[in-house]
């Protein structure tokens, strides 16, 4: 069974005065399982919060059913919290509170059984270890670091040892170092505690680097829904060939492997699963002069403006959707 | 779970700086009123010691107060009150909105005390309801008059301090954004509200309490203490009951703290309402201070029982101003639908609507 499963879920707000009223969230569905680093990419009111305030409770799904661990968040809205920790949007704190009372406190807020005083500390100083903030438990929060907060969140979210954690823009606003530390702690979190997480995040390379699975959003509706591997394997891998006799280059791939290449900046981009030695060697016995060839995966970012611009773009990337649309 | 959401509320609301204020402006009060009441004690044994006692009781009469009442004179002030209040009901009805209702029932308050004077030859200060007031009874002199007095101002004070930590109940959670920390914890919403409300009314409790004995204590201290008094109070208008300075003190404590409770539900409604603290402010403050009542009452239409009188003890005493119908069981009812839509209103809208 899945942590998350998100069933045909709509939202739509009421319109103010004459304005009619907006779907912020169409008919969607996904799931998400253990020990996954789930990507929730889209860009900006695209429906990305919407979904996930809906997932922790805090906006009502017009429509559609939120099972966390097989409870309906609508209708036990306890025992499907009790296994969630989240950060949504700004890491939210008591700024006169020392990072451990916060800790403390919220700890006290979602422990339905009690815990004894030296297991809820016990509790508390792993969290506070494990997102390096244990030398400063005892400072203000109002004087950390927009880095340190984000990570004395992420410690908030763990307390109760979820098994599903959901993070909306963890890395907003951090240094190159805080996104590295961000991510360490979710990559450790999912292969060592076999953590569920859904993250979004606007930095596609950055989600790139920790996440196996990418939900791409796009005007409320769910565009794809594809590992990382299938990312990079989206349309094959482009070759990139740089050539002085590019009109000879094109007629030979052309001839040879039936591979139509474009012409871009005195370069040739074409895409194909056969290895680059094979293409090289033919091309050279041809006569072409090879000054580079190299081979570029496709990035989320390539599929993600490709899928969320243009029909097109799409129609590239996902020939099945095209398809379909077209039936 | 409750338990452990209140404990962390409480932790909230008693933060030093806040407290230290409460105190200091309720011990000032003390002080200031102390001096005064010192003063005042001072001042009527001077006046006592010198002035002519003919004099005193001339004026007296000419004032037309109990002391003017006898049994030659009880029929002919009868009838003067009934003249008045038939004058009231030919010339006034439909006019002035409640403050005609207001008016009628004072006057008939006043009529059933000098009535209960004459059934039983009882001319005495101690019927309250013709002209006098349990504040001139208890004079400002005797330790319950200064208790009274005192607690009145406390109960102001912590009214005050219930429409500001009301009003932001909530609404500050939400300008802070920790609204989200606390309502993604495996707890309701309902149990949120509830334990914030109670943890609210805990520390104006103890505040009124409190202070509230600290000056009763005071007034034992100074002055002496009328306490085990009777005192014949006419209730509604209507009877008159029999009653002692004590239980009376203890109802106007118990309705203080009803009217405290009230404001700071009002409060935390419209600041969680509007999620802005400041508007929760205003508006309560602007419903409770009587100035929109005001308005409303001079309208010739009843609009004023939308706004109740929550001093109910004043049904108790007919000495003070009673908007709307004026009658005790009419305001506890309105008083308590009044309480009920805003509690309903706090939690169905904080359920209804998405956090952010």
């Amino acid at each position: 069974m899945s942590i998350l499963e998100v069933k045909n879920v709509s939202k739509t707000y009421k319109g103010r005065r004459s304005r009619s009223p907006i779907e912020a969230v169409k008919d969607f569905s996904f799931t998400v399982d253990a020990g996954e680093i789930v990507g929730f990419v889209g860009p900006n009111g695209a429906g990305k919060s919407t979904m996930l305030k809906m997932i922790t409770g805090l906006a009502n799904p017009t429509s559609g059913q939120i099972l966390i661990d097989g409870h309906d968040i609508s209708k036990e809205r306890i025992k499907a919290l009790s296994s969630v920790g989240t950060i949504i949007e700004n890491p939210d704190l008591y700024l006169d509170w020392t990072g451990e009372n916060n800790l403390r406190y919220l700890f006290d807020l979602q422990n339905a059984t009690k815990a004894s005083k030296a297991e809820r500390e016990a509790i508390i100083e792993k969290a506070l270890k494990l997102v390096g903030l244990y030398d400063r438990r005892q400072d203000v929060a109002r004087k950390y670091s927009l880095g340190m907060k984000q990570r004395l969140g992420i410690a908030q979210a763990l307390l109760n040892k979820p098994s599903l954690l959901i993070l909306d823009e963890p890395t907003n606003g951090l240094d190159p170092e805080g996104i590295k530390g961000i991510r360490d702690i979710l990559i450790h979190l999912a292969t060592t505690y076999h953590m569920a997480i859904l993250v979004s995040s606007h930095l596609l390379a950055e989600m790139q680097l920790m996440c196996n699975r990418f939900i791409i959003i796009d005007k409320g509706r769910k565009i794809s829904d594809m590992t990382a591997d299938e990312i990079g394997k989206t349309a094959g891998p482009v070759m990139v060939l740089s050539t002085d006799n590019v009109a000879l280059a094109i007629g030979v791939l052309s001839e040879k492997f039936n591979i139509k290449a474009k012409a871009a900046d005195g370069k040739l981009e074409f895409s194909t699963d056969l290895p680059s030695g094979e293409i090289m060697k033919e091309l050279i016995l041809s006569g072409v002069t090879v000054n580079e060839l190299t081979v570029k995966k496709n990035s989320l970012e390539d599929v993600f403006i490709r899928s969320t611009h243009g029909r097109d773009g799409m129609k590239e990337i996902f020939p099945d959707l095209a398809q379909k649309e077209e039936e | 779970m409750l338990g452990r959401i209140y404990a962390g509320e409480l932790r909230k609301i008693v933060r030093p700086k806040s407290m230290i204020v409460l105190t200091v402006v309720l011990a000032l009060f003390l002080f200031v009123y102390a001096i005064v009441y010192n003063f005042i004690g001072n001042l009527s044994q001077i006046v006592a010691s010198t002035v002519d006692p003919d004099q005193t009781t001339d004026q007296a009469t000419e004032e037309s107060d109990w002391q003017g009442i006898s049994d030659e004179n009880v029929d002919y002030v009868i009838q003067m009150l009934q003249q008045n209040i038939d004058e009231l009901e030919k010339e006034y009805k439909g006019k002035f909105g409640y403050r005609y209702y207001a008016s009628v029932f004072s006057a008939k308050a006043q009529l059933k005390a000098v009535e209960f004077m004459k059934e039983n030859r009882l001319y005495d200060i101690k019927v309250l309801g013709y002209n006098y007031s349990l504040n001139s009874f208890m004079s400002e002199t005797t330790a319950d008059g200064f208790a009274q007095d005192y607690m009145s101002v406390v109960a102001s004070v912590i009214a005050i301090y219930a429409v500001v930590l009301g009003a932001g109940l909530l609404a500050d959670e939400y300008r802070n954004g920790t609204v989200k920390l606390l309502l993604t914890r495996p707890i309701t919403k309902n149990q949120l509200i509830t334990a914030k409300l109670l943890a609210a009314l805990t520390v104006c409790g103890a505040f009124m309490g409190i202070f509230s004995l600290i000056g009763y204590i005071y007034g034992l201290i100074a002055f002496k203490s009328v306490a085990t008094e009777s005192i014949y109070l006419v209730f509604n208008a209507r009877s008159v009951i029999k009653s002692s300075v004590g239980a009376y003190l203890f109802g106007d404590f118990v309705m203080q703290l009803v009217q405290i409770a009230t404001m700071l539900m009002i409060a935390y409604f419209l600041g969680t309402l509007a999620r802005k603290k400041t508007t929760g402010i205003i508006v309560t403050l602007l419903i409770e201070l009587g100035i929109v009542s005001s308005i409303l009452g001079l309208l010739p239409i009843q609009i004023g029982l939308l706004v109740p009188n929550l001093s109910l003890m004043d049904y108790f005493d007919a000495s003070a101003t009673v908007p709307t119908y004026g009658n005790f069981f009419i305001s506890l009812a309105v008083d308590l639908v009044y309480i009920a839509a805003v509690t309903f209103g706090l939690y169905y809208s904080v359920n209804k609507r998405d956090v952010i």
